[in-house]
């Protein structure tokens, strides 16, 4: 019976086809990386209100996978200081779209209630925007999923984790990580790191813990470590170049500076978040 | 390193503009229509590419789209869903056999899902699995149909 098609498959297959699809078909493909270009403005954008306050409370942010539960630095053996890490606000969301689990902390007992509150704020703003975006692409996910062959019955939430982790107590000094986590077919995680000078009640910067010539400390060692396995890591065009002016890190257990990347950021998917350990 | 899907997609769809396009016609039966259809479509292919799970299924899956994108351009048209149901025709609505000369009229004689049937099996060359993807319905269900359509065609040839 096929046979009998051919003659009717070689009609079909002539179809006139018209002079602009090429256009057509780029105008398509524009009108994507317009857009995705435009959404990776938007995060520029939003990380340059992150960079100003960050000017302003001298403060850093970063990356973490570990996951972490409430914990407070009066806990820590041979930790005087009064200042907690608590869990602010914690809450559930269960619908078609999206399973959240929420787990926002909170600084608690600073000296100026100013820096306490302006810190507690970035983070309730950072995690609140991220679960609303979270949310939002959940929904236009489902929908995705259903235009493009997906059945009702085989959609999957998309998961949405906030939570933190206190990485470090050391004498006047702590040092957290807030993570928020979202997983569909792909994942994607941010997390924001926070090192706190207690004594002086500010937020500290790479610079502020290494000196002026921190930059080249920090890329030279990252480079030592990257020629050593280069094949974990991306090279050239996409590989590392230098560290980033709010390059995330954070102060480990043993009082030593991690400096972390994104995932993807400079090695594939598979590398996680690359950490390196910074000598001083 | 694994190929990302949004390269994937995009080098298939430069390839194959003319496959994409004819597909795009054979529902709208409009040149400016179909054009439309193809640029919608290469646009939410690009933007979800996430949803493509096997990259070698690239060409069934932008054929879903394509398909998808031409019923809810007719719904949003206010015109009739001309892909719905296999839709029974009554005995005086066939062709006498006579008049059935030609394959061709006998396949424009059927409903327009059953053409499609013959679309994707006879014309695209679709296996019944991408039949069953295209379609949204379940490869058994695809069979059953096909072989019916098949049926009737060669009872009336």
């Amino acid at each position: 019976m096929k046979d009998n098609f051919e003659a009717l498959k070689k009609e079909y297959k002539n179809i006139p086809v018209p002079e602009n699809l090429n256009d057509v078909i780029n105008r398509g493909i524009n009108n994507y990386r317009k857009e995705k270009k435009r959404m990776k403005n938007k995060k520029i954008f939003k990380s340059i209100i992150a960079a100003s306050l960050l000017i302003l409370s001298s403060f850093t942010i970063g990356v973490n996978t570990s996951e972490s539960f409430a914990m407070t630095a009066e806990k820590i053996p041979g930790v005087s200081v009064l200042v907690k890490l608590v869990s602010f606000e914690s809450f559930k969301i269960e619908d078609e779209v999206v399973n959240a689990n929420v787990n926002i902390p909170a600084v608690e007992g600073f000296e100026s209630e100013t820096v306490e509150e302006q810190i507690n704020q970035e983070i309730q703003e950072k995690m609140n925007m991220h679960l609303e975006e979270g949310k939002l692409k959940a929904k236009e996910n489902k929908e995705a999923f259903i235009e493009t062959g997906g059945k009702e019955e085989d959609y999957r939430p998309m998961i949405i984790e906030i939570d933190y982790s206190l990485k470090s107590s050391i004498d006047n000094q702590i040092s957290f990580a807030v993570h928020y986590f979202e997983s569909m077919a792909s994942s994607y995680s941010k997390t924001y790191y926070y090192t706190i000078d207690l004594e002086e009640d500010k937020l500290l910067t790479l610079k502020d813990l290494l000196g002026k010539n921190y930059e080249d400390k920090i890329n030279q060692q990252i480079t030592e470590v990257l020629e050593e396995s280069p094949s974990e890591y991306f090279q050239g065009e996409m590989g590392f170049k230098g560290i980033s002016e709010n390059q995330n890190f954070y102060i480990n257990d043993a009082n030593q500076i991690v400096v972390v990347f994104d995932k993807y950021e400079i090695a594939p998917g598979s590398s996680g978040e690359p950490e390196f350990i910074i000598e001083e | 390193m694994t190929i990302e899907n949004e390269v994937v997609i995009e080098e298939f769809i430069r390839n194959h503009q003319k496959d994409l396009y004819r597909f795009a016609y054979s529902y709208t039966k409009n040149s400016n229509d179909a054009l439309d259809i193809v640029q919608e479509s290469v646009y939410k292919a690009l933007k979800y590419s996430n949803a493509l799970k096997e990259q070698d299924k690239v060409k069934t899956w932008l054929f879903t789209i394509i398909r998808n994108t031409s019923m809810t351009f007719f719904k949003k048209r206010n015109k009739e869903v001309p892909l719905s149901v296999v839709k029974e025709k009554s005995k005086a609505e066939k062709i006498s056999k006579a008049e059935r000369i030609y394959l061709k009229d006998l396949v424009q004689s059927l409903d327009e899902a059953s053409q499609e049937l013959i679309k994707l099996r006879f014309y695209e060359d679709l296996q019944f699995n991408e039949m069953a993807k295209v379609l949204s319905v379940n490869i058994n269900t695809v069979k059953t149909r096909f072989y019916k359509v098949l049926e009737e065609v060669k009872e009336n040839y």
